[in-house]
């Protein structure tokens, strides 16, 4: 399975460009994308999912590529995008959103209601599941996000800062999550927390002012940081010197 | 579907737009003293073109309830189902419009439902570039301007408006409503045209619910 | 509090001036004060330019409420007060509005050397109106979604301000505010009803506004108690008004002269002070060799304008001199023909011009008056206007014995 962005030419803006002929691929099971605030993480992230359209460039999931209504949907079909931000949508229960994004990803509406039970399950949410999602707290609110993106059985899951706002105890049950999901599917995941990247990521992305720093494998990433590093300390000053390195 | 109209609450823009249907046709003669442009005088702008402004406000309120990031990669289209209830709004429109013409005879109750499809249309493209609540207030500028640059009274007491003052012309006529199939078409194809990157971004409309 | 250029750059008021002031720009043309040289009048114009204003001010906060909403989403219960808050980021909002107070205030400036300065009571209704308007679009702001709060604010504050002076009962328009529009000519003051009426109604809305922000959900409802009770206070005020919200100008404010008939001149005609009592000469001489005498239980000789010319002045004797006749029962058409006929005489005996004259009286009465003038000796004259002057004191019914009767007719009778 591979996620590929190919010549990728964004920006918000007529002049300022965030990515000017970036491309990257994701073809490990579990990616972690770093990089400081402002490097372009959750753009890149949009950008892979097809939230964000690109001025230049293509997007492609094994070979797919998201061209007319037809490539669009299949492509969507097979990615989970779970967003930096949640959004609690009035009017509606908990179980009842997580419903509601499995029926815009194209399931049927009872089968969409039966997966929102076993997503639910998985983020450890279903005691509050008939709850207005706009009385949940904030951390309950990025659970019920992840359910959102676990809802329809997706090929490949992206996840922008998913353990933002989590306690310790969270994210370690999103921990054993992840570890979960890479057996039927792909993660990627962009992140500030470093705890357990090792064993958790096969691949490591370093982004930074929209430039890719480094792309490999977990080793190679590790083998950035400084000979005589503590083993504890290698992935933050592997991080440290790619994107201090090159400023 | 249910969740989708759970979250969007289109129910109450129907109810809004048969009623203000209604409370045009029978309040035909209320009018608001709108200042014309140099001039120094009034237009009496009939509440029958202020009113269906309500109707296209909440239109673009429903269009903001949502999961914004989740419906920006939906396999199914969340524009398509919004561009279908708009005319489900319309159409309610048209059936009390009809209902409330046999109870009081008036053409104020085509004028609403033609201008209400007009600022409907307004409203989404305005909201294409610079978002739902920039776009509700150019919608509320539509009749005040309309009746401050585009209406004149004559001497012997007649009111002549400009050929783009769609909003004040009477409701059997044609050009006004020329120009609102036009927006209409123009607004219809926008929604369902995927947005260019730079327009609005999803995690900009998401703090505009609630 | 926050730094400036932070509330600045989040807030809409700065890009909402120049909106305002091209507004304010256009529409000032359209409705110039009363009286150009007189403060107060001057003053009280502004009140029409406050119908864009305020919907401005208003929808600039309501944007300010659903930003501070979301902040505390953001950043969990604030320690500051809700007022406190509010001030914090609204206080752009007021600069806005003191902006364009101060833009309107310039734009009817009148001339240098008029007396007197900018009316504050005046002045300081449209800053309550202003205050009023912001605290409700905030409140509004952060009560309901931001895409129904702008428009809903802005149309209901325009509203307000423009629907009451088309809408009866009149003291709606006084209760707003916006009946200051014909205030005032020279010899008139802004009634204190007409200012107390809005200070209340808006007022009001200020403590509610606050007593919303201050109680619990639960008792936010007692919040509109002040506004009701002191709109019902402000109603009673402005009931008896009429749609001038003015009252006369205490002649302790004009300068007299001893003068048969007594003459007085208002502080902003004193350059002209000199001309004025010629001017006033040769229109007495003139119905003094028409055998009119000047009645002395008459007010003193004022004027209602400062742009004061001999016709003016003419004009003001004439119509000084028309009987006013207080008619309880009513009266016929005749009394009003006869009062233009009557007026028209007058006009042409003191000596006011053609074009003077065929500005205030209407064409066929105007005919009949030159007949009267042109064509009678002046005793007849005399005798004629003496005639008309008991037409009109019977209020226009053919004798005093007709109009006792037709009064009897139109007196209900009282069930005994």
């Amino acid at each position: 399975m591979s996620l590929t962005l190919d010549s990728i030419v964004f920006g918000y803006r007529r002049k300022s460009l965030v990515f000017d002929g970036l491309s990257l691929g994701f073809d490990a099971k579990a990616t972690v994308v770093l990089g400081p605030n402002g490097a372009g993480k959750s753009t890149l992230l949009g950008v892979a999912v097809t939230a964000l359209r690109p001025r230049a460039g293509t997007v492609g999931l094994d070979g797919l590529d998201p061209q007319g209504r037809s490539g669009v949907r299949q492509f969507r079909r097979r990615i989970a995008w779970i967003p930096q931000h949640v959004t609690a949508v009035p009017g509606l229960r908990v179980r009842e959103q997580v419903a509601y994004c499995g029926w815009l990803k194209g399931m049927t509406r009872s089968a969409a209601w039966d997966a929102s039970e076993s997503a639910l399950d998985r983020v450890r949410l279903t005691d509050l599941a008939s709850r207005p999602s706009g009385q949940l707290s904030g951390g309950q609110l990025r659970r019920m996000a992840i359910a959102q993106g676990l809802v329809h059985d997706a090929d490949y899951i992206v996840m922008d800062e998913p353990t933002a706002g989590l306690d310790p105890g969270q994210r370690h049950v999103f921990r054993e999550l992840v570890a979960d999901l890479r057996e039927t599917a792909a993660v990627v995941v962009s992140t500030h927390q470093t705890e357990d990247l090792t064993s958790m990521y096969d691949d490591v992305v370093v982004l930074a002012d929209g430039r890719v720093r480094q792309h490999g494998d977990m080793a190679s990433f590790l083998a950035v940081a400084p000979g005589d590093t503590r083993p504890e300390q290698r992935v933050e000053a592997a991080y440290a010197r790619l994107v201090v390195r090159e400023d | 579907m249910r969740w989708y109209l759970a979250a969007r609450r289109w129910w109450l823009t129907v109810v809004v737009a048969v009623l203000v249907v209604v409370t045009a046709g029978v309040l035909a003669s209320a009018t608001v003293g709108v200042p014309r442009a140099l001039s120094g005088v009034d237009f009496p702008l009939p509440l029958s073109v202020l009113a269906p402004c309500l109707v296209a406000w909440l239109a673009q309120w429903n269009m903001t309830r949502g999961e914004p990031d989740q419906e920006a990669i939906a396999v199914r289209t969340p524009p398509a189902y919004d561009l279908a209830l708009l005319g489900v709004v319309v159409f309610s429109q048209i059936v009390a419009a009809v209902i409330t013409m046999a109870w009081v005879p008036s053409a104020e109750s085509l004028m609403v439902v033609r201008n209400t499809m007009g600022y409907i249309a307004v409203g989404v493209l305005v909201a294409r570039v610079v978002g739902p609540v920039l776009a509700n207030l150019a919608v509320m500028l539509v009749p005040l301007g309309c009746a401050a640059f585009g209406a004149t009274v004559t001497a012997a007491g007649d009111r002549e408006y400009a050929w783009w003052a769609w909003p004040l012309h009477d409701g059997s006529g044609w050009t006004a409503w020329v120009f609102v199939a036009g927006l209409g078409v123009v607004a219809s194809a926008s929604m369902l045209t995927r947005r260019r990157p730079g327009q609005l971004r999803a995690s900009r409309i998401r703090l505009l619910i609630e | 509090m926050p730094p400036v250029g932070v509330v600045l750059r989040g807030s809409w008021a700065p890009w909402a001036l120049p909106v305002v002031a091209i507004f304010i720009a256009v529409y000032a043309a359209d409705s110039p004060p009363v009286d150009d040289r007189y403060w107060v009048s001057a003053t009280a114009a502004g009140v029409l330019l406050m119908i864009f204003v305020a919907p401005a001010c208003a929808v600039c906060a309501a944007w300010d409420g659903f930003r501070s909403r979301r902040l505390e989403r953001a950043v969990g219960i604030p320690v500051r007060s809700p007022i406190r808050l509010m001030l914090n980021v609204c206080w752009p909002v007021g600069l806005l509005g003191l902006a364009a107070l101060g833009l309107s205030l310039w734009l009817y400036l009148p001339p240098g050397g008029t007396p007197g300065g900018p009316e504050p009571r005046i002045v300081g209704v449209f800053i309550l109106l202003l205050a009023a308007h912001t605290a409700v679009g905030y409140v509004v702001g952060r009560l309901l979604p931001v895409v129904m709060a702008v428009p809903l604010v802005a149309i209901g504050s325009y509203l307000l301000g423009a629907m009451p002076p088309a809408m009866e009962p009149v003291w709606l328009r006084h209760i707003v505010g916006t009946g200051l529009d014909t205030c005032c000519w020279l010899d008139e003051v802004p009634d204190p009803a007409a200012l107390w009426a809005p200070v209340l109604f808006y007022g009001a809305a200020l403590v509610a506004v606050v007593g919303f922000a201050l109680l619990r959900p639960a008792w936010r409802i007692v919040a509109v108690l002040p506004l009701a009770v002191s709109g019902v206070v402000a109603v009673r005020l402005v009931a008896p008004m009429d749609w001038t919200p003015t009252q006369p100008r205490p002649m302790a404010d004009a300068s007299c002269y001893d003068a048969e008939p007594e003459l007085c001149i208002w502080p902003e005609q004193h350059r002209v002070a000199d001309d004025v009592r010629v001017w006033a000469a040769e229109p007495l001489e003139r119905l003094d060799a028409a055998g009119l005498e000047y009645p002395p239980e008459l007010d003193p000789l004022s004027f209602d304008v400062t742009g004061l010319d001999p016709d003016r002045v003419r004009a003001t004797v004439a119509a000084h001199l028309m009987p006013s006749v207080v008619c309880e029962n009513g009266v016929t058409d005749v009394f009003f023909d006869t009062e233009d006929r009557v007026a028209g005489w007058l006009h042409l005996t003191v000596g006011v011009s053609d074009a003077g004259v065929e500005s205030v009286i209407p064409v066929d009465a105007l005919r009949q008056s030159r007949a009267v003038h042109e064509h009678m000796a002046p005793p007849e004259q005399l005798n004629w206007y003496r005639s008309e002057l008991d037409v009109l004191s019977a209020c226009g019914f053919a004798d005093p014995a007709q109009a006792a009767d037709q009064a009897a007719v139109n007196t209900p009778e009282r069930d005994e």
